[in-house]
């Protein structure tokens, strides 16, 4: 017994316009697949000073910079002031780390770390 | 024509994108207002650009990324400013803001009616990249 396919196939126009449809659907959702990969390819992405990837902005340290730099800022400024280190040893080390202060006011992340600093370099006391 | 149905597809990406951004400013000042950290609730939203505060990127109707004061203590003026300078002082949302089509910031208090505004692309210029107006 012979097996003719287009005997199957219907002979109807309709059918025909449907497979020239969907190929052309194809080949556009081909077409927006590559200029996705290209702009991709296309996109260096954010960074910051450090290397990382800012493309999401941590607002979380935002709001952290809103509300908590300000008071963490004053007992910095206060309690590492260099003038509090005169005659000593560690008065370089305070004088740059009070510049380091006065640059980074609004930076709650960077004011931790100086916090952190100052406990360890100068061995300041915060409550 | 095909190129016109994958501007509409990036544009539709592009309202999502700054969405995102507001979305996640509120979610982070509904944390910091519920832990107790912030005194005030403050929300994000997009209202009109200040006309003459326009770049190349600017959306049309949208430009505006406004900071209110909704609920807790209300803003000071110069907690208002502050509010301000920290967002300016952040620079990679800054340029975000721009590059996402936004040109001026709103700082608002309750009320509503006393704000502060500062315009993004003359920040960067004169802050950022240090360059003087030029007429």
């Amino acid at each position: 017994m012979k097996f003719n396919i287009l005997e199957i196939i219907p002979h109807t126009k309709w059918f025909w316009l449907s497979i020239i449809e969907f190929g052309v659907i194809v080949l556009l959702l081909n077409k927006l697949a590559k200029k996705r990969r290209i702009s991709k390819i296309n996109d260096l992405g954010f960074e910051d000073e450090a290397g990382n990837s800012v493309d999401n902005i941590n607002m979380d340290s935002l709001m952290d910079n809103i509300y908590k730099s300000k008071s963490l800022f004053k007992e910095l400024k206060r309690k590492c002031h260099p003038d509090r280190f005169v005659n000593q040893d560690c008065h370089s080390i305070s004088e740059k780390l009070f510049q380091e202060i006065m640059e980074n006011e609004k930076n709650y992340e960077k004011l931790k770390n100086l916090k952190d600093r100052a406990k360890s370099e100068l061995n300041v006391t915060f409550d | 024509m095909w190129n016109r149905i994958i501007d509409i597809v990036e544009w539709f990406g592009e309202i999502n994108e700054r969405r995102a951004v507001v979305k996640d400013f509120n979610n982070a000042a509904k944390k910091a207002f519920i832990s107790g950290d912030a005194p005030t609730l403050l929300n994000a939203k997009t209202t009109l650009g200040e006309s003459g505060y326009h770049h190349h990127l600017s959306k049309f109707l949208s430009g505006g990324f406004k900071i209110k004061a909704i609920s807790g203590r209300d803003l000071s003026r110069d907690e208002m400013k502050e509010i301000g300078a920290i967002v300016l002082d952040n620079k990679d949302f800054v340029r975000k803001l721009i590059t996402m089509g936004w040109d001026t910031l709103y700082v608002f208090s309750d009320g509503g009616e006393n704000g502060l505004k500062w315009s993004l692309i003359e920040m960067v210029k004169t802050v950022y990249i240090g360059k003087k107006n030029e007429v």
